[in-house]
């Protein structure tokens, strides 16, 4: 058997595996969902699923990738020859998400560099007009802002020097970059609660609204979070747990990884309500007028509330470092997840194949920063993550609860970790994670037919995505039938 | 803050908190910061 990369130790596994899962949705989409869900009241749905989905999947993924020690694709034909094309599928789904994420992180760039001179100063809301150059619609592309490309032409080249050494490169990065956000947002977090008016937004952040419970909304909203926020059906968790020894724990890595990204989205949702209640007291409005998730909160509403601070340059700079220190280790846990997808399947080299995929990301992520970009950019969003991750999620339940058996999974889940699992492993992967991601997947394609996502013209939503999701499809089902080269890898 | 703000933030955090320690806790006693070197 050829020689594969390994980890230095657990506790790097675990590192990078906490990187890819904390990311940019667990500081402006987690506090938000919990916001618009019953406050304090969330968290019981929102742990709910991280016992009955998040972790047993994530068990799952861990598993099929330490024990079969190939990335995703390989993995998964150890299962059975045509579930190859689902494991590409995944790492094609996560492709096209890195092209945008890596532009949310190029736009984290240039704030950085503004809030050295605090360029958004006065005008926060210049984020969408003058620095986005935001058109009317999807169809009026407005052309290239440059300064994205610049940013976008940073990340990427950061990414391919991280990743083009493999995971020895990548193990000794994720210990800076997973523990400074973590330090950063603490510090955020401190910031906000000592500044007048903050005990309003953690009233409406923490404060529980049992009633929300009753509505199967709220279930839904927790499902999905979990499902997006612990990387799951992108098909890094196995890749990444290839690169383990057999006889590693499972269990005690999965309900880490997943409570220090629960613990981490639960941190930030101090720092974003504390600094939403100082900026509405400042304003002179109510908390809900100023809450707001996604870009938004992270290029305007934060920026307004910073610039209002004492040593808002200081806190700007700390602010857009977390920003990127959160998105660089889960961008690049895509890219490597791709990688090895194509190093095991054609032994191909690491550093050349890290090179074209990098270029490749650069290029294809140019459409999003032309001053239509944000409008495809949420397109491309909705089709990846609700019916490209979710249907992967669905798949891979089904593979392993219908094909290869849980019952075989689980005895070697048990005879390596530091604690077993029982029957209810086998339930949730056979029954309830699947039917929690179907009826979300039943759900959102219903809200679509009954009215187009976004308001968005039809044309726009064919081209972003049921086109791509149909090209990823084509192009899974085409490199799982090219034939693998035998051999061992280059360097 | 009202109460059920208070007692959210000391059960959520004792939950979440707790159990990553406690998780931790395991594993060091596993020797999850030893090298990693090869399999069984």
């Amino acid at each position: 058997m050829a020689h594969r990369d390994r980890w230095a130790s657990r506790a790097t596994f675990l590192l990078a595996s906490f990187g890819s899962a904390i990311g940019l949705g667990n500081l402006w989409r987690f506090p938000m969902i919990a916001y618009d869900n019953g406050g304090g009241a969330f968290l019981i749905p929102y742990i709910a699923a991280l016992l009955t989905a998040g972790i047993p999947l994530m068990m799952l993924e861990f598993a099929l990738g330490q024990q079969f020690q190939k990335s995703t694709p390989g993995s998964f034909r150890e299962v059975g020859r045509k579930w190859e094309f689902v494991g590409w599928w995944a790492l094609g789904v996560g492709t096209i998400i890195v092209l945008y994420y890596a532009v949310i992180m190029a736009w984290a760039w240039d704030y950085l560099a503004f809030s050295l001179r605090e360029g958004w100063k006065g005008d926060p809301q210049g984020f969408f007009d003058r620095f986005l150059g935001l058109t009317e619609g999807p169809g009026r592309m407005g052309g290239i802002r440059w300064a994205a490309v610049a940013g976008l032409a940073l990340t990427w080249g950061s990414m391919y020097w991280i990743i083009k050494r493999g995971v020895f490169r990548v193990g000794k990065v994720v210990l800076f970059t997973v523990p400074i956000p973590i330090i950063l947002t603490l510090v955020l977090a401190i910031r906000g609660i000592t500044l007048p008016g903050a005990v309003e937004g953690l009233k409406y952040y923490l404060t529980p609204d049992f009633s929300a419970l009753l509505r199967g909304q709220t279930w839904l909203a927790a499902y999905g979070q979990v499902f997006f926020s612990l990387s799951l059906g992108f098909g890094i968790l196995t890749a990444y747990a290839s690169y383990q020894p057999r006889n590693s724990d499972i269990t005690n890595n999965a309900f880490l990884t997943s409570l220090a990204d629960t613990g981490y989205a639960y941190l930030a949702g101090f720092a974003v309500f504390a600094t939403l209640g100082y900026l509405a007291t400042a304003q002179g409005v109510p908390v809900s007028e100023v809450a707001r998730g996604g870009p938004s909160l992270a290029f305007v509403i934060y920026p307004t509330a910073i610039s209002l601070m004492p040593f808002a340059p200081v806190i700007g700079v700390l602010f857009f470092l977390t920003l990127l220190t959160l998105g660089i280790d889960s961008a690049f846990s895509i890219v490597e997840a791709a990688v090895a997808g194509m190093r095991d399947k054609w032994k191909v080299s690491q550093e050349r194949t890290t090179a074209w995929f990098c270029l490749f990301g650069f290029l294809g992520g140019l459409v999003f920063t032309t001053g239509a970009g944000l409008y495809w950019l949420d397109i491309v969003d909705q089709w990846m993550n609700n019916y490209g991750l979710v249907v992967i999620g669905l798949l891979e339940c089904v593979m392993v609860g219908w094909f290869y058996g849980t019952r075989k999974l689980r005895e070697y889940i048990n005879e390596v970790s530091d604690f077993r699992v029982g029957w209810w492993w086998d339930f949730f992967i056979r029954w309830l994670t699947p039917a929690a991601l179907g009826v979300a997947l039943v759900t959102t394609l219903a809200q679509e037919f009954r009215a187009p996502y976004g308001d968005y013209p039809t044309w726009a939503l064919m081209v972003g995505g049921w086109s791509i999701l149909a090209i990823i499809i084509v192009a899974a089902a085409v490199v799982t039938s090219l034939p693998a080269r035998a051999g061992r890898k280059e360097a | 803050m009202p109460p059920s703000a208070w007692i959210t933030f000391v059960a959520v955090s004792l939950v979440v908190y707790g159990g990553f320690a406690w998780c931790l806790t395991i594993a060091l006693r596993k020797g999850a910061g030893s090298e990693n070197d090869g399999d069984a």
